[in-house]
């Protein structure tokens, strides 16, 4: 009998280790590591540093004691965490900011996931006027969000589930970090706006386009909370893939990882030099909205912020992001991605902008309008990552769902480049997993894509926006 | 050395856990092969094995059972969808009505997110219902559930926050600081108008949270 016991306990601990993920990546514990995690739930090891509460967009934290509601031990569960307004971080409305931690017992390794969801930058945007398209969560983030079907949440991505019925990537099995929006300004806001009614109607809308300063507190708690990633993953799509870009540079020197992954999905920074001629760049009228709205050029504010940390970055021209970014971080993979019939972030970028889309007689002519210039934006941006090794550039041409907006939301399929025989899991493994140039690639024609039988998934989806 | 004796047994004990499900007479023996952990920013390197004594105690921790179950839940839930037609209709509809179960109990707890949930169920859907006409129906009528409770809470939260004092309170003193800020024909302290009116914003957010 004891000889039996001794055996079976055996063979259950090798079940039990069995059960773990099959390959360990670089910064997974081991099977009795994980065992004791259980337990003892590892804490901060890279701490906010006196220096980093300083200086401009500083790492603020919650005051000694607050009730964060953050249970170090409670894996699995999305937990709530809450932002103190000595944090500086407040949703646009003004009430408080809170993001959402999914932690694991199994690894340090971490994705950052910043939510998409429109933008705005006037009274009619900011304010959910009914014809105008806005921006996510107009009246703040409620505490049970994740259990919330809110459409922009609910176009899901495998990134931030733990098991997806449709597609498989190693974020999966990490600690979840799920940034929620609700600033309008892609992440990359400083100012407090006020925005008078156009009709007089109404007071004036105060909103606070408080984004980097939102990303800064989720930085400042995930250093006071949890251990150093060893790998990162920061994504998102539309504005949250926007965020990500705009906000790497700093996520990523504070939360120094060993290894840096960003995957901008759909919220393209696109070259906009001051004063330039919107027939060569369609971007400039938009760009000169929101550097205005969001106070992106006041002294001491979001670009000079960039700019001081990154040296090839051009003030007047934020689409060299991309090649400032892959100069700073050579050692990083790098990834962007969107479709070249994106109508989502394409209507947003040019349609209050240009009056002959606005006046347009039909929808399809309005839809060629768009598409032209997004053509010209989308050319340039795959031309410039050509040329950087580190950073891919991945466009299909069309999917069925949600304005061909967003490759990675749902599944990770139909955004194949048929032309190559490559799908976007190929664009993704070469982004997490790949060695030497990360892989750029852009289908000519959506022919291929137009003519897949009717996908009764996406069509579901779409009713829920 | 007191966490090392917990790191074997806990694996221990989660193995036998594991096992004892299918096997309910096993009993846990009395001492096991473990190797020493040390706490380390790393994967530790391989450690030597020695004997230590097992506490069954651990066996019955709620974060040992709750681990093993998670990690059994996912491992189930992937081989499923993997190739859910691989199994015979009765089986396939048992192991699909088995996730229901787990996929239920883990969004009341909020271990797993609203959306998570909704393509899972959806995933189980089109694994167990071939006739498409009713894959429609039955994916729609959990569209229509999840979006129905989202505008449940989402009305709820809105509510809420007309009914917080201290939120009525702040956009109140809110719009008079802005009114004020904007009239000011000086900003003290050598700021720009915006990084004035927002700290003063802020300072005003900090003041009515304590």
């Amino acid at each position: 009998m004891k000889t039996r016991s001794t055996l079976a306990a055996l063979a259950g601990g090798l079940v039990a280790l069995a059960a773990m993920p099959a390959h360990a990546e670089l910064g997974d514990y081991s099977a009795w590591q994980t065992f004791l995690n259980l337990f003892s739930p590892p804490g901060a090891d890279n701490p906010v540093t006196p220096a980093q509460r300083q200086g401009p967009y500083p790492l603020l934290s919650n005051p000694a004691g607050y009730a964060d509601g953050f249970s170090p031990g409670n894996y699995g569960a999305w937990q709530t965490i809450k932002l103190a307004p000595e944090t500086g971080a407040v949703c646009g409305n003004g009430s408080q900011y809170k993001f959402f931690v999914n932690r694991v017992a199994n690894t340090r390794n971490t994705i950052v996931y910043m939510e998409g969801g429109g933008a705005c930058w006037d009274y009619p945007s900011c304010s959910g006027q009914s014809g105008i398209r806005g921006a996510r969560n107009p009246n703040g983030i409620p505490d049970d969000y994740m259990a919330l079907m809110n459409p922009g949440a609910s176009l899901v991505s495998p990134f931030v589930t733990r098991v997806s019925p449709f597609d498989a990537v190693k974020t999966q099995g990490w600690n979840m970090v799920y940034v929620p929006y609700c600033t309008g300004d892609i992440y990359s806001g400083d100012k407090v706006a006020v925005y008078a009614d156009p009709t007089n109607a109404n007071p004036p809308l105060v909103w606070h386009h408080n984004g980097v300063r939102n990303t800064r507190a989720v930085i400042a708690w995930l250093k006071d909370r949890l251990p150093r990633p060893t790998q990162m993953l920061s994504t998102g799509c539309s504005a949250g893939g926007a965020g990500s870009l705009t906000n790497y540079q700093a996520v990523r020197r504070d939360l120094a990882p060993d290894r840096g992954y960003l995957i901008d999905d759909s919220g393209p920074i696109f070259a906009s030099p001051i004063g330039g001629d919107p027939a060569q760049y369609p971007s400039v009228p938009l760009s000169t909205q929101i550097r205005s709205a969001w106070g992106l050029d006041l002294p001491g504010g979001p670009v000079a912020y960039l700019a001081a940390n990154l040296p090839l970055l051009s003030t007047v021209n934020l689409g060299t992001l991309y090649n400032a970014l892959s100069a700073k971080y050579p050692a990083d993979r790098l990834g962007h991605t969107h479709f070249w019939k994106d109508l989502n972030y394409s209507s947003y970028s040019y349609e209050r902008f240009y009056p002959a889309i606005q006046n347009a007689p039909d929808q399809a002519t309005k839809e060629a309008l768009i598409h032209a210039r997004w053509d010209i934006d989308t050319n340039r941006l795959k031309t410039t990552l050509n040329g950087l090794a580190n950073f891919g550039g991945y466009f299909p041409q069309y999917r069925a769902l949600n304005e061909s907006h967003c490759t990675t939301i749902v599944d990770f399929k139909n955004g194949d480049v048929q032309e190559r025989g490559l799908e976007l899991k190929t664009f993704i493994d070469s982004v997490l997993d790949g060695s030497g140039a990360v892989l750029d690639a852009s289908e000519a024609s959506d022919a291929a894509d137009r003519a897949k039988a009717f996908n009764l998934l996406y069509w579901t989806v779409d009713q829920l926006l | 050395m007191k966490k090392t004796i917990v790191v074997a047994m806990a694996g221990v004990a989660l193995g036998a856990v594991v096992l004892m499900r299918a096997e309910p007479d096993v009993v846990p023996p009395p001492a096991v092969r473990a190797p020493v952990v040390e706490m380390h920013a790393q994967p530790p390197a391989a450690a030597p094995e020695r004997e230590i004594a097992v506490d069954p105690s651990v066996l019955a921790t709620p974060e040992a059972r709750a681990y093993v179950e998670r990690v059994d839940f996912e491992a189930r839930a992937r081989r499923f969808f993997t190739d859910p037609r691989a199994l015979a209709p009765a089986e396939r509809e048992r192991e699909a009505q088995a996730l229901t179960a787990a996929i239920d109990r883990y969004e009341r707890a909020r271990q797993l997110s609203a959306g998570e949930a909704m393509n899972l169920r959806i995933g189980l859907v089109r694994a167990t219902v071939d006739d498409e006409a009713v894959q429609v129906d039955r994916i729609a009528d959990i569209v229509a559930a999840y979006r129905a409770d989202g505008e449940r809470r989402e009305a709820r939260f809105i509510e809420q926050q007309r009914g917080d004092a201290a939120f009525v309170e702040y956009k109140a003193r809110e719009a008079a600081i802005v009114a004020e800020v904007m009239a000011m024909a000086a900003i003290p302290d050598g700021l720009t108008r915006e990084e004035y009116l927002r700290r003063r914003l802020q300072a005003e957010r900090v003041a009515l949270s304590h």
